[in-house]
């Protein structure tokens, strides 16, 4: 369902991500990891078709991304919640729904009732007609997930899902997600939860310096995410630093 | 003041100023407030008022930097320094400014402390189909610059001219129209102005064709215009208005830059602004002088560039 081979995207000389490839079945759910500035925003920007890539080629849903002819078909056929949530300061919570809804096809009646059971799950109900620019960001988070999820996409390309939202609705966005993955809807995510992964991810790929260190079925792994991530990913030692909680002067 | 300069109808009311300094009396009072209203605004606001709170400042030194601030603005400046300069007589303008720049901080104030904003554009229809929604949209962001309001100004005051005199003069209608004209065309080189690279980001994700995004800006521009000069001469606005959107499309899918809300909009530099105003005058005194045909080729250059920069649009949003 989604699929890259030798994808880089480089600034200069410097590739930001470097050759990776991946296939996802339809239906799976992939936890793509690995430390700030370490690719993932910059993959998941070329994975939804918002960046073209240095080389490589992508294909989602059966379609090339950025193969102009094809560019409409999949924005119709993903759900994309981007790095900077892509939300418009003067609008509410609910009219970015209803802004969207005919966009993608839906009647005015069925945006209304999709908006509707999307506030009401992600606990949005309360803040619908707040204006996005004053929203808090777990609000503004949601908000670009209902958009992410009002046409019934088939691939959903998510960036930190679970970051800046309060405990219970990042516990109900990781049921929504396994629900939507038991009815074949394919799932990618970044995110430094690594418990949150541990329990949603059914693909595992983890990216250092923008190459992929790891990619395997969840069941494949030798030991627990966070293991693996500490070993593979992430290894610095604290330096500390003596002025820090000595007394005061 | 930089940002300023780049906006036609300041810079046309200064032209005008050197030409013939007395015609220039009622603009050059617009244009002032032009200058004045973003200027006068708080300059502390710009701090963002958590990392403001958090600095361990006494309340004594909160002061001195609330008075440092207000001194390194140019209002007080200006304020104190129209009557030393122009003389005692001048007074009351000095007095007129500072209500001015009081009203312009209420108004901020008030404006920020209502959270529920989006209530008051209810008010607004609510557009249907895959267009409407964004143009109501598209209405919102214009309504939050100062540019239309300028226009209104100068719209009612030719309304009121046009109503009240016996025989109004057709050229110098024609000529307060393509002046409402002009104080929106800085605004159709900054369509995305207030959308923020997140709205960008929106927008690429969007199925939509870019020409179809440009055709909602428009339509919402456009419909400004025409509310502004439906009691003037409609048919040379609406030339001035394509004409404006047709030069507007390059510099504003080409060259977007931020703007900051309730200010004025600071069209692109260079030449671009000085064709795209010429252009848009050309446009509405031959519709005017010689037929409402010429609304053809307006019509005409207007589509090819929407569907060129829609073209170019698409290409951005690609990467």
């Amino acid at each position: 369902m989604i699929g890259c081979s030798e994808l880089t995207r480089a600034y200069g000389s410097k590739a930001v991500v470097d050759a990776i490839s991946f296939d996802l079945p339809r239906g799976s759910v992939c936890a793509f990891l690995g430390p700030n500035g370490a690719g993932k925003s910059t993959t998941l920007k070329m994975l939804s078709g918002l960046l073209r890539p240095t080389s490589g080629t992508i294909t989602v849903a059966g379609l090339q991304v950025h193969d102009e002819k094809d560019s409409m078909d999949l924005k119709r056929r993903i759900g994309v919640l981007p790095e900077g949530l892509g939300l418009f300061d003067h609008l509410s919570v609910e009219e970015h729904l209803h802004l969207c809804g005919p966009i993608y096809g839906l009647s005015q009646v069925e945006t209304r009732v999709r908006t509707d059971q999307l506030l009401r799950v992600l606990g949005l109900e309360e803040g619908r007609f707040t204006q996005a620019d004053h929203c808090s960001h777990g609000m503004r988070k949601k908000t670009a997930l209902a958009m992410a999820l009002l046409h019934n996409p088939e691939v959903l390309f998510l960036d930190e899902p679970f970051e800046g939202v309060e405990p219970v609705t990042a516990e109900l966005i990781r049921e929504l997600l396994n629900r939507l993955a038991e009815r074949g809807v394919t799932v990618f995510f970044t995110s430094h939860m690594l418990d949150m992964a541990e329990r949603l991810a059914t693909h595992c790929i983890l990216i250092r310096s923008g190459k992929i260190v790891w990619n395997s079925r969840r069941e494949e792994l030798p030991s627990t995410l966070s293991e693996m991530y500490f070993g593979l990913v992430e290894s610095r030692s604290l330096e500390l630093m003596p002025w820090l909680g000595s007394p005061r002067s | 003041m930089s940002k300023l300069a780049g906006n036609h109808f300041l810079v046309f009311a200064l032209l005008l100023f050197a030409m013939a300094p007395r015609s220039a009396g009622f603009l050059l009072m617009l244009a002032g407030l032009v200058i004045f209203f973003p200027l006068s605004l708080d300059p502390l606001r710009r701090l963002p008022k958590e990392r403001l709170l958090l600095f361990p400042f006494t309340t004594s030194e909160r002061i001195r930097i609330r008075i440092l601030g207000f001194l390194f603005s140019p209002v007080p400046w200006v304020i104190l320094g129209v009557p030393i300069w122009a003389g005692r007589r001048y007074l009351r303008v000095s007095w007129m400014l500072l209500l001015v720049a009081v009203a312009a901080n209420a108004m901020s104030i008030l404006w920020l402390r209502d959270i529920d904003q989006a209530r008051r554009w209810r008010l607004l229809p609510t557009g249907s189909g895959p267009l409407g929604g964004l143009v109501v949209k598209n209405l919102r962001e214009m309504f939050h610059l100062l540019d239309p309001y300028a226009g209104l100004a100068l719209a009612l005051a030719a309304t009121v001219y046009r109503v009240t005199s016996p025989k109004p003069d057709p050229e110098a209608v024609l000529g307060l129209s393509l002046l409402v004209a002009l104080t929106l065309s800085s605004a159709a080189q900054r369509l995305f102005a207030l959308d923020s690279k997140h709205g960008l980001t929106r927008y690429a994700l969007m199925p939509m064709a870019g020409w179809r995004v440009l055709l909602a800006k428009d339509t919402a521009f456009l419909l400004v215009l025409l509310m502004l000069v439906l009691p003037l001469n409609p048919c040379a606005g609406l030339a001035a208005g394509l004409v404006l959107l047709a030069f507007g499309h390059g510099p504003s899918i080409l060259d977007p830059q931020p703007q900051t809300p309730w200010c004025f909009v600071s069209g692109a530099r260079g030449w671009s602004g000085w064709v795209q105003v010429l252009a848009m005058f050309a446009a509405g005194i031959a519709t005017f002088r010689w037929s409402p045909v010429i609304l053809i080729p307006c019509l005409a250059g207007y589509l090819g560039s929407l569907f060129y920069f829609g073209a170019r649009l698409e290409g951005r949003w690609r990467g």
